[in-house]
């Protein structure tokens, strides 16, 4: 980009971010300092993996691992800014940088919305937004939210349904001893998709999340319209949906912390999944030694992509005349299941008031009984994370 | 001894307490507040008063009473407070109040803005604020 387009961006967008905060002063009489928020939260993650693995890492739904290799490139930075407009207008943007696939910076932004807040805690926003589907998919990036050090949610956690471009309705309800938090939302999801055959429609999601004085649960479901598509860009299926729910978990007993989950998607073209999780700590001061054990399992139902045009039972052709034995030359995709299971210790230090170090070890154990084809990566072996955390 | 000491430090944990009250500034509508329109507005839970009235709740940061507020509202410690504020900042959901580096920048904003609702020690309230909540 030439220098003189460089100096024109650069003072546009300061003229639009003083501008911008000059109206919320300007408007209210007070300094701006007192109508906008802003935190932050990073992610300096050092991991070694002995296997080529493929998971979902802390800034996206599939980083590769190569074998008996380490590097930081796992690690996350980003920040948010929230500002009041008036008393029932506000903004807000959240965004992060971290290393791409090439090893590159590159910057998303992962929530970008307007609120306006209607009184009797209903609160409606228009923008961008992350899917609630269980806490690994809404808060992948802030490794400070979780116990353990790498994203739970192994390879099709949401369909890669995992943000939308929409509206949603929020409402607050307190009661006595916790509060109720419903949203209802609608838009268009924006997929997560290489091949470029799963175009996305429209989505309509419903989550309710109770907080107790000591748990909290959080039911969500997302229903989602898509289309499907070849190779050549053409249309195999116009209608398909997929339904997907999870249901989630924090309790606190004394010094334990248990976290569990569970989440499910139904799909009418690529493959139904499953995935359940839970973990356990030990809080003892500032140090919180934990274990946690997840599974995620595609089941397969002699399925073969891509379904020929006309088929959209989502079960691909049927297989020819039951055989005793499939001829060894024969690579399709048999009845079954194929799952990846994680097992992990670790270990938790709240070095100080927002940051802390984790230390983890994790196994990862894929079961192959429907034949998929997983040369590229394996996912079998471990990884070995040492990681300082924070938010602020 | 120790048991001595351990009175000694309990009746000073308590007096410091004691101290702590909830206060707006002296021309706002809110007269009285309980523990639980307390709690919900510290961590919005709401952001309404009971008379439907927006609230703006504000801290002093790195205050010495801080820890003793959200420990008797919510039975959380600082970590699990962390814990708790994370997840709803960073998914949009809500924010904790909004701190402030001196008491002098917080109490003007509290007697400059009706919706404003703080915790400081008894000794700190101003002629222009008046107490909402006081701890038992």
């Amino acid at each position: 980009m030439p220098i003189r387009s460089i100096a024109y961006v650069t003072k546009l967008l300061c003229c639009l971010v003083f501008g911008y905060f000059g109206l919320i002063s300007g408007a209210f009489g007070e300094s701006w300092k007192d109508r906008v928020y802003a935190h932050g939260f990073y992610t300096l993650d050092f991991t070694y993996s002995d296997s080529e693995l493929g998971l979902v890492s802390n800034d996206r739904q599939s980083r590769s691992y190569e074998d008996d290799a380490a590097g930081l490139n796992n690690s996350v930075f980003g920040g948010q800014v929230e500002a009041l407009v008036s008393d029932n207008l506000s903004t807000f943007f959240q965004g992060k940088v971290f290393f791409n696939d090439d090893d590159e910076a590159q910057f998303t932004l992962d929530w970008a919305y307007l609120s306006y807040d209607f009184g009797d805690d209903i609160t409606i926003r228009g923008g961008k937004f992350l899917v609630p589907l269980l806490q690994g998919t809404e808060l992948r990036s802030i490794s400070y939210s979780r116990l353990w050090a790498r994203p739970l949610i192994p390879i099709d956690g949401a369909n890669g349904f995992h943000e939308y471009t929409g509206l949603e309705l929020l409402k607050h309800i307190q009661q006595d001893s916790g509060s109720w938090q419903l949203q209802l939302s609608t838009g268009k999801p924006n997929h997560e998709d290489e091949d470029g055959e799963i175009e996305s429609k429209n989505l309509q999601l419903f989550s309710a999340r109770y907080q107790g004085e000591s748990f909290w649960l959080r039911a969500a479901t997302l229903h989602g319209n898509y289309t499907v598509k070849d190779g050549d860009d053409e249309i195999l299926d116009d209608s398909a949906s997929v339904l997907m729910s999870s249901l989630e978990s924090e309790i606190i007993l004394g010094p334990y912390v248990l976290n569990m989950g569970y989440a499910t998607s139904d799909s009418d073209i690529t493959v139904n999944g499953s995935i359940y999780y839970a973990s356990l700590g030990y809080q003892m001061g500032h140090i919180t030694p934990f274990i946690y054990t997840s599974l995620s399992r595609e089941h397969y139902d002699n399925y073969n992509e891509p379904p020929p045009p006309g088929f959209d039972d989502g079960n691909g052709p049927p297989l020819p005349d039951p055989a005793p034995e499939p001829p060894e030359e024969d690579d399709r995709i048999r009845d079954g299941d194929y799952d990846i299971n994680s097992m992990a210790i670790g270990i938790r230090w709240h070095a100080g008031e927002g940051y802390g170090f984790k230390i983890q070890w994790e196994n990862i154990e894929q079961k192959n009984s429907a034949g998929v084809d997983t040369d590229d990566p394996a996912n079998d072996g471990n990884t070995f994370t040492i990681l300082f955390e924070g938010v602020f | 001894m120790k048991t001595f000491f351990l009175l000694i430090y309990l009746l000073l944990s308590s007096q410091c307490l004691g101290q702590m009250v909830v206060v707006m500034a002296k021309d706002a509508d809110i007269q009285n507040l309980n523990d639980q329109h307390v709690a919900n507005i510290f961590l919005t839970r709401t952001n309404r008063f009971p008379n439907g009235l927006k609230a703006i709740p504000i801290e002093l940061k790195n205050s010495d009473i801080r820890a003793n507020f959200y420990e008797e509202i919510s039975g959380k410690n600082p970590t699990q407070l962390m814990a708790y504020w994370t997840t709803l900042i960073f998914s949009g959901k809500g924010k904790p109040p909004k701190g402030y580096n001196n008491v002098s920048s917080l109490i003007s904003r509290l007697e400059n803005n009706l919706g404003c609702i703080s915790y400081i020690s008894l000794a700190q309230v101003t002629d222009d604020l008046k107490i909402v909540y006081r701890f038992p």
